[in-house]
């Protein structure tokens, strides 16, 4: 049987930018292993969209002000919490990766165990 | 035969980005710059049909590049591709000889829809641009029509000269006339221009382009 990796869900939230498009069409290239897809931010309801789809990867553009201001990387973490976040910063030739962890704290002293794990990058982001 | 592109961006992401939206649409794309010096030379040596050019650029300007390729080349189309909405730069680039406009706040189909113009032998200027420029050139001949009916020409000349920032002294000596007569002269433009001082006559020259005889 062969081993058929399943596709991985893209998301590039856009409105109008040729970045955004000129990604999208690069990505869709590996159509075998992403399945890529443009949101518009003007048309398509984005809170609901990446809630009940939730994407692997959200790409934005951090040039793009207006989507940035809509769609916070707190906000999207919010609805899709597994997901992965891509900022592109064009100006610098960067990009920038955001994710979250969800833990449950019962305790302030958890909280301590937690700050010393991180710093010692035993927990990773 | 479709269309051949020379893509020039100084930014790797995008311009893969634009070829590959390009080639998606059945263009053909036969090179890639990334600044101005070197579309000038990919342009000589590739020849394109079109090259995509991006203003902001280091080593040599997408505008100073278009004068270049289109000096030597006039056969090829250069659309330049840019966030600016400044009419300074759409002006400029026209000049130096861009037959097209497209900002990069467009969204993908309408790109390619603009770029497909090129084949009819139209230029790739989305209406928004259009109507600025149209406003850019009714206000330009507005302001020559009201310097023409209030200043005299010596008065015009003069506000060019202000305009590139030369003192009264240098002004007397280029008009050949004396101290005084220049600062009579400054003190009709301020009056009929209603300006509050030589500052703000001398951004009015710039901004309408006006150059004095040399």
């Amino acid at each position: 049987m062969e081993n058929v990796q399943p596709l991985l869900t893209v998301f590039i939230l856009a409105h109008r930018s040729l970045l955004s498009g000129g990604i999208a069409s690069t990505l869709s290239e590996y159509g075998s292993v992403l399945n890529v897809r443009l949101i518009d931010s003007e048309t398509i309801n984005i809170p609901e969209i990446v809630q009940t789809e939730a994407p692997s990867i959200i790409i934005l553009d951090a040039g793009d002000s207006d989507i940035c201001k809509k769609t916070p990387v707190t906000k999207l973490l919010e609805w899709a919490p597994n997901a992965k976040i891509i900022r592109l910063d064009l100006a610098s030739d960067r990009i920038r990766i955001f994710s979250s962890i969800e833990l449950q704290i019962n305790h302030a002293v958890d909280l301590v165990g937690l700050i010393q794990s991180l710093s010692r990058t035993e927990l990773s982001l | 035969m479709p269309l051949r592109f020379l893509v020039v961006d100084d930014h790797a992401l995008f311009r893969d980005g634009m070829v590959s939206l390009l080639k998606a649409a059945g263009m053909q794309v036969v090179g890639e710059a990334l600044n101005g010096a070197e579309a000038v030379n990919e342009a000589a040596r590739l020849k394109p049909d079109v090259v995509l050019m991006d203003i902001d650029m280091p080593i040599l300007n997408g505008i100073d590049a278009t004068r270049k390729i289109t000096e030597t080349i006039p056969e090829i189309r250069v659309v330049m591709l840019t966030v600016s909405q400044e009419d300074d730069k759409l002006v400029d680039a026209l000049r130096a000889g861009a037959k097209g406009y497209l900002l990069k706040s467009l969204s993908s189909d309408e790109f390619i829809d603009l770029l497909r113009k090129l084949e009819k032998g139209e230029p790739p200027i989305p209406s928004s641009v259009t109507v600025r420029l149209m406003n850019y050139v009714a206000q330009q001949s507005s302001s020559s029509e009201i310097l023409n009916e209030k200043l005299t020409e010596r008065e015009i000349e003069l506000l060019g000269y202000l305009g590139l920032g030369y003192p009264n002294k240098l002004i007397s000596e280029k008009l050949g006339v004396s101290d005084n007569t220049v600062k009579y002269h400054i003190k009709n433009i301020l009056q009929k221009l209603n300006f509050n001082n030589r500052a703000e006559a001398a951004a009015y020259a710039v901004r309408h382009n006006l150059n004095p005889k040399m």
